[in-house]
């Protein structure tokens, strides 16, 4: 063996070994709900959901770019606090085809058209799917809150920059209405605006008009700021980075409380679970329609004593289905759940996750989504 | 006329319900057994997480929307990681991230900074000749540094390299051949 093949054999073990620690230095983020929102995507409309905007061909005499953008959701899409991959969704089936998570659908205005020098046609903005967080009630005791996830439909400019992306979501996270007929969430940012989000590697700064809505708790405002917090991050998509709040009016603290001179981060994910709602349902989302024949999957998140939460299916009043489901995870770390439904006949349901109270056996927490199987 | 006379049969395959099911239920598969991976594949490339995600992100969608060609668990595989080479390499062409490589080495930040925070494994490693092991494959031409990462990644054969590249597998051993050599060079040279 000449000297060239032993130093190749000594160094391939090492750029082996290098490789893979290099590689786990990172944590790849859950994808799967953009994912399949984008394939929905592909399938209604027939035509690629691109996430950004493919340069437009010089030589088209009609550049109108492609501007429906589900896949912007993605920047925003990963501060789940645990990765879903796990053995629970392993070994799970797909969802069908329609069961894919589709995001809320608010009466934003769509893309609209510029015409450049040349009278070429191009979009000036384009539809998003961005991550927005709720401060809402973690049980029908309306005693204890936490935060809420919804994917949110709205508008941006073309080429978004991130912090363009960042005050879209903070301004639909802060208009909690559309959602209050139907879920508990509050709204203590009503009468309160988003005047501008500034991003640097370092920091993301959110302007707002005012300190935000009186007379809410100390617990409520405390999440209300990680609110926002949550919201910015995840359309910056950068992680935890510091965000920083400046109030238009003057004011010097949040909801009278909260300094401006001060910094804001989530917890570390060990304390995630004072900020987050205990349960979340992932899939289906509110309203969702399935095809009859097709099998149902429900899916989410939470974070249980001994990562057990209790479901039931109600079609009405009765209870068709009902059952108990063991997350990835148990509390404090937060766990993915799936709970096969199987096929259901066609009609309107209603999915719900609940935990029980180890200590009276109360309903500790609980959320419900429903759906059409048709 | 040159028609591929299965296409249309493939075509009612993929637009059925036992086709779409199909197609799900690999995309399903494939996500948790290869998600992870392949990012972490892309980001050896690209050296940006949130890139190297929607890259991913998109091969997986790409995938989805072929299945009716690709019909096999395997093939799937092969397509996703010629979609993330590619996707990755179209990258670099477009966002000039190439410069970022070596900063994003010395800085030992991303996008995601948060989210590369050295292990304990990594911590235990010898840092110093890793970090220049990496630096110098960073240095090398792109087609020998994307035959190195499949082969010491991935560990996959000559066969699947060439296919993930496109390229035969002579191309393969030859490009291992003269990235070996050159990263020895360049790492001796540096020690």
């Amino acid at each position: 063996m000449n000297r060239d093949d032993a130093n190749t054999d000594d160094l391939e073990p090492r750029l082996r070994e290098v490789l893979h620690q290099d590689a786990n230095r990172i944590q790849p983020h859950e994808r799967r709900t953009e994912i399949l929102a984008m394939i929905q995507h592909e399938k209604r409309n027939g035509e690629p959901a691109r996430r950004w905007l493919i340069p437009v061909s010089a030589a088209a005499s009609v550049a109108l770019i492609g501007a429906v953008v589900w896949g912007v959701s993605n920047t925003g899409g990963s501060p789940r606090t645990t990765p879903a991959a796990g053995s629970a969704s392993t070994s799970a089936p797909a969802g069908s085809p329609s069961a894919v998570p589709r995001p809320q659908t608010l009466p934003v205005p769509g893309p609209s058209q510029g015409q450049t020098p040349n009278g070429s046609v191009v979009a000036t903005t384009a539809r998003v799917v961005l991550p927005a967080y709720f401060v809402g009630a973690t049980s029908q005791a309306g005693k204890r809150f936490g935060l809420y996830r919804e994917f949110v439909r709205t508008v941006v400019p073309v080429r978004a920059t991130p912090a363009q992306k960042a005050r879209a979501a903070v301004a639909v996270a802060m208009n909690a209405e559309p959602f209050t007929s139907y879920e508990p969430y509050l709204e203590p940012w009503s009468g309160t605006s988003a005047k501008g989000v500034t991003v640097t590697p370092s920091r993301i700064t959110v302007t707002l008009s005012g300190p935000g809505a009186p007379g809410f708790t100390d617990a409520q405002t405390r999440l209300a700021v990680q609110q926002l917090v949550w919201t910015a991050q995840g359309a910056v998509g950068r992680g935890n980075i510091p965000v920083k709040f400046i109030l238009a009016n003057g004011s010097r603290r949040l909801f009278g409380t909260y300094p401006t001179t001060a910094t804001y981060k989530r917890p570390p994910k060990d304390l995630q679970y004072q900020v987050l709602a205990p349960i979340w349902i992932t899939s289906p989302v509110r309203g969702q329609v399935f095809p009859a024949g097709a099998p149902v999957v429900a899916a989410g998140q939470s974070c249980a004593f001994e990562a057990t939460t209790q479901w039931q299916l109600r079609k009405g009043r009765a209870i068709v289905r009902s059952g108990f489901t063991t997350a990835s995870s148990g509390c404090p770390t937060r766990g993915t759940w799936q709970v096969r439904l199987g096929v259901l006949r066609a009609g309107s349901y209603t999915f719900r996750m609940y935990e029980v109270s180890m200590q009276d056996g109360t309903i500790f927490a609980e959320t419900s989504k429903p759906f059409t199987v048709r | 006329m040159c028609v591929r006379t299965l296409t249309m049969a493939q075509r009612g395959v993929a637009g059925s319900a036992d086709g779409m099911w199909a197609a799900d239920r690999a995309l399903t598969d494939l996500y948790a057994a290869h998600w992870r991976s392949l990012v972490r594949l892309s980001w050896l490339l690209v050296r940006d997480q949130q890139l190297a995600e929607e890259t991913v992100q998109d091969a997986f969608v790409a995938m989805h929307s072929r299945w009716s060609q690709l019909r096999d668990q395997d093939l799937a595989l092969a397509y996703l990681r010629r979609s993330v080479v590619n996707g990755s390499r179209s990258v670099l062409r477009h966002r000039k991230v190439q410069d970022r490589y070596l900063s994003a080495e010395t800085s030992a930040r991303t996008a995601h900074g948060s989210s590369l925070e050295p292990s304990a494994e990594a911590r235990a490693l010898d840092r110093a000749t890793g970090e220049r092991l990496v630096a110098a494959l960073g240095r090398l031409p792109r087609r020998q540094r994307e035959v190195l990462t499949l082969r010491y990644y991935l560990d996959l054969s000559e066969a699947q390299i060439a296919d993930a590249l496109s390229i035969s597998a002579g191309s393969v051993k030859a490009h291992a051949h003269r990235g070996l050599s050159a990263l020895r060079s360049d790492v001796e040279a540096m020690s």
